[in-house]
């Protein structure tokens, strides 16, 4: 038996206040692809972290390949074969992808345009060769993130780790990326990823390990595990399907927002909503389904006061405010949930109470004039982040402490504190774990029942057809469909995305 | 308070380090580091008159300091501290020449209004260059800081202004009741001095406890999520700016009235720019530029010192300060601290 790819032992990493990873082992085999699971905030990211030199850890050993190794940056763990390809890519987009690919390689000079041998191999391993010669903000995000698998690679990465990879693709980019995947561990790589879906990690898994409060708790074969078993290991309790919360009232009433006739032009000035008219009413959760990049985050930005339209109307309740900014629609009650929490969502530096305050949501605690009320304030954070369960509940703590997933309940929480009368949501789920999802979910229920009208934006298809009144298709910047929820499939759902059906 | 306290700690630190590479510097170079430290202390500190020189020398940097500090905060970088104090010490003084006939308790305040006037305007044009029309403040204010000391020659020399009397390049002298004196006489310890360090503690209030101060913070932390909470950037950029600018103004206002009696040309040795330094040393928070500030100015003062008893130039405290400012740049670069997130970096 040869040496494992990857053995860490008794890692542990404390951070003020929380032990991230306690005494953490984890073992990784070479040609096998390895999925990590676990709730929000159980440490999966840190221990990802830890291997891929980006964090040092307080204690424990690390060996690659069976010698024992100690990295000091990720330089370090580069030169070791350990590659890691983050959720938030780190490519330039305003350079090619030969020039990102060729970014801080060993050579400090630029060999011309032609691909150098390393990428070509690396290409030949991963069974995809982009266009070397594209400009990195043109590609979709599937692309951008083989991209950056590439590169990885092509720095001589054998063991490769990568954290939520699935969290921002497509179901179509999914399954290819798994595919990718495949192919690099018959080619003998060790691959490690995290997810909080366990029916991929069911379906494109070799072995899984389970992290749950900063321990791994334990390492299964895939093929004897099932998603129940998994659940239960990660929660630690037998894990009960909530079938609470999830009465609906009934929408009634004048529609709370409208939109009439709606032109948006994208960042670079293309058209990327046209003639786009719908209503929601109060108590109602409109879907919006469509492959990525068909116009909904322009649609959304401009229900938010963020984008300014090139033609049609916005109303609400009846009022036309296409003019107004984003503040003026806070006011009105328009509330706002981003799909990227690190970009248009929180400021990490700022604290959870802080953020909170930010968007002056409507509980009276936010409010007031020029001096911030800091005990109500922070009495109020607390009290909506024991609501959403973010981990750890501390109003203080800077919200870029967090994981992923907590920050996103902070996001979420800030939303909600708002009492919205029109509640925009933008992939609200990304990289929530399963009960944080059920958990929120339950919350926009909620939210509708006392009388917001939801619009909600996602690529996840089983969280649309739960949470939706009605769904639109938006297919290339128009709507090309519209169906009640109840009378619909996933695949009727997705032949309608991709252009075909009614 | 806890972390204005571990930010003072911080700085400590930082400025100790930068004693000690000095100290190395010298001692490579044969000087005894410990003589010179003995005369840089005796210098600052040494007599009655030595100690009022070093305090009255932090009063300009304690505002230039957070003239800087404060629009950093926002996420801009004000290198216009300089030209802004320049213009609104010409400001003060023209006014104090021209309105000769308003009893004292007016032209004070006369005098204060105009620098004030004249500080936060010109950084308020920066401030409105960059929010509503995208030009970088750091061009912008290096340009205004030129146009500032040109500006401010022109006019003492204009014909028609009547500033220009003697052969000194300098405005003619405010009369007594309008300088800004000491509360203990022959302390250091002027007027000014203690209204900089009110105003510190205000600045601290200011951003951390009240709405704009949030605001502002949260533009410096992540512009587009301020901005998607409804935060309006132009705005926030041209308030911060305009503060950043009215403590500069200040500091003009102290040189003024406490120090030269008049608008005199050439006044400054770079209070402004070595408020970038105090800021960067007291981390952007106003009770660290407090600090930062007397750590400059015990420099400066002893610097005669050393530079009389032990025959070190001047300069070499300068070095110090460089080295400040390096180390402070190569901490922030190495520490970025990495949040855990799914993502490997972020500056703070
Ligand atoms: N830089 C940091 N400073 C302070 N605490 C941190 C830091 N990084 C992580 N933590 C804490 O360590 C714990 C584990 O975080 P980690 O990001 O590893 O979780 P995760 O399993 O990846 O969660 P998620 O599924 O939400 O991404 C959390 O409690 C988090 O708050
Ligand atoms: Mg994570």
């Amino acid at each position: 038996m040869t040496a494992p790819a990857v053995e860490l032992s008794g890692i542990t990493k404390r951070y003020p206040g929380v032990i991230a990873n306690d005494r953490v082992s984890f073992r990784a085999r070479f040609g096998e692809i390895h999925a990590v699971v676990g709730e929000n905030g159980a440490g999966k990211t840190t221990l990802m972290r830890v291997l891929a030199g980006v964090t040092r850890p307080d204690e424990g050993t690390i060996r690659i390949d069976g010698k024992r190794v100690t990295f000091r940056s990720a330089a370090d763990a580069a030169r070791a074969g350990v590659g890691m390809v983050h959720q938030h890519f780190t490519l330039v987009p305003v350079f090619t992808v030969l020039e990102n690919l060729l970014l801080g390689a060993e050579p400090g000079f630029l060999p011309g345009r032609a691909a150098p041998p390393e990428v070509r191999k690396a290409a030949e391993r991963l069974g995809f060769l982009p266009d070397l010669d594209a400009r990195v903000s043109g590609l979709t995000v599937g692309e951008r993130q083989r991209v950056e698998i590439l590169r990885t690679l092509s720095r001589g990465a054998r063991i490769l780790v990568l954290d939520e990879p699935t969290a921002v693709l497509t179901p179509a980019e999914t399954r290819d990326f798994f595919r990718t995947l495949r192919n690099l561990a018959r080619e003998g790589h060790a691959v490690v990823f995290i997810s909080h879906r366990l029916e991929e990690v069911r379906a494109a898994s070799d072995r899984v390990t389970v992290m749950r409060r900063g321990r791994t708790v334990a390492t299964l074969e895939t093929a004897r595990a099932t998603e129940a078993d998994l659940a239960r290991l990660m929660v630690g309790r037998e894990v009960l399907v909530r079938e609470g919360g999830r009465e609906r009232r009934p929408p009634a009433g004048e529609p709370a927002l409208e939109v009439r006739g709606l032109d948006l032009d994208s960042d670079r000035g293309l058209p990327a909503v046209r003639d786009v008219s719908f209503s929601i009413r109060p108590g109602e959760v409109l879907g919006l389904a469509g492959v990525m990049g068909n116009g909904q985050r322009e649609l959304v930005e401009a229900l938010a006061g963020l984008r300014r339209p090139r033609g049609g109307r916005i109303l609400l309740g009846g009022e036309d405010v296409t003019g107004l900014g984003v503040r003026q629609r806070l006011r009105a009650g328009v509330v706002f949930v981003p799909e990227d929490r690190r970009d248009q969502g929180l400021v990490l530096t700022l604290s959870a109470a802080e953020n909170l305050a930010l968007g002056a949501p409507a509980d009276p605690a936010f409010r007031g004039g020029l001096l911030l009320r800091r005990e109500p304030l922070r009495a109020a954070a607390a009290r909506w982040m024991r609501a959403l369960d973010v981990r750890p509940p501390d109003p203080d703590r800077p919200v870029g402490d967090l994981s992923g997933g907590n920050q996103q309940k902070v996001l979420l929480a800030r939303a909600l504190a708002s009492s919205p009368r029109v509640l925009l949501l933008a992939e609200p789920c990304r990289g929530l774990d399963v009960g944080a999802i059920e958990r929120v979910h339950g919350e926009i229920r909620a939210a509708a029942n006392r009388g917001a009208a939801i619009l909600l934006v996602s690529s996840d298809l089983p969280e649309i057809l739960s949470l939706s009144d009605r769904i639109l298709v938006l297919r290339r910047g128009r709507i090309s469909g519209e169906v009640k929820a109840g009378r619909t499939t996933e695949e009727e759902l997705g032949l309608m995305m991709a252009g075909g059906g009614a | 308070m806890r972390e204005s306290l571990r930010s003072a700690g911080h700085a400590l630190q930082v400025a100790a380090l930068a004693l000690i590479l000095f100290a190395g510097a010298l001692l490579a170079a044969g000087e005894s580091p410990l003589h010179l430290l003995l005369a840089l202390l005796r210098g600052a500190f040494g007599s009655r008159a030595d100690l009022a020189r070093t305090l009255a020398g932090a009063t300009p940097l304690i505002f230039t300091g957070l003239a800087v500090a404060i629009p950093f905060r926002a996420g801009l970088f004000n290198i216009g501290a300089e030209g802004q104090m320049i213009l609104a010490a010409f400001g003060a003084g023209a006014v104090g020449a021209w309105c000769t006939g308003l009893p004292p308790v007016l032209l004070l305040p006369a005098c204060a209004a105009a620098a004030l006037a004249v500080g936060s305007l010109w950084a308020g044009i920066a401030g409105f260059l960059r929010g509503r029309l995208g030009i970088h403040e750091v061009i912008a204010t290096i340009l205004l800081n030129f146009l500032a000391v040109h500006l401010a020659a022109y006019l003492l020399r204009a014909e028609g202004l009547h500033l220009l009397l003697g052969q000194e390049p300098k405005s003619p002298a405010l009369p007594d009741g309008v300088r800004l004196g000491e509360i203990v006489p022959g302390s250091g310890v002027g007027t000014a001095l203690v209204g900089a360090v009110l105003l510190a503690a205000a600045a601290e209030f200011l951003l951390f406890r009240t709405r704009p101060g949030l605001a502002l913070r949260a533009l410096g932390g992540n512009p587009r999520a301020a901005e998607a909470a409804g935060i309006s950037p132009p705005r926030v950029i041209l308030l911060s700016l305009v503060l950043g600018g009215a403590l500069a103004a200040l500091a003009g206002l102290q040189q003024v009235l406490a120090v030269h009696g008049s608008y005199l040309e050439g006044f400054s040795p770079g209070f402004g720019f070595t408020g970038i330094a105090v800021a960067l040393l007291g981390a952007n928070r106003p009770l660290g530029v407090v600090f930062a500030a007397f750590f400059f100015a015990v420099l400066r003062s002893g610097a005669f010192a050393m530079d009389a008893l032990a025959g070190v130039p001047r300069e070499g405290m300068r070095l110090v300060e460089v080295m400040v400012i390096l180390l402070v740049a190569a901490e922030r670069l190495r520490s970025r601290p990495a949040p855990s997130g799914d993502e490997p970096e972020e500056g703070t």
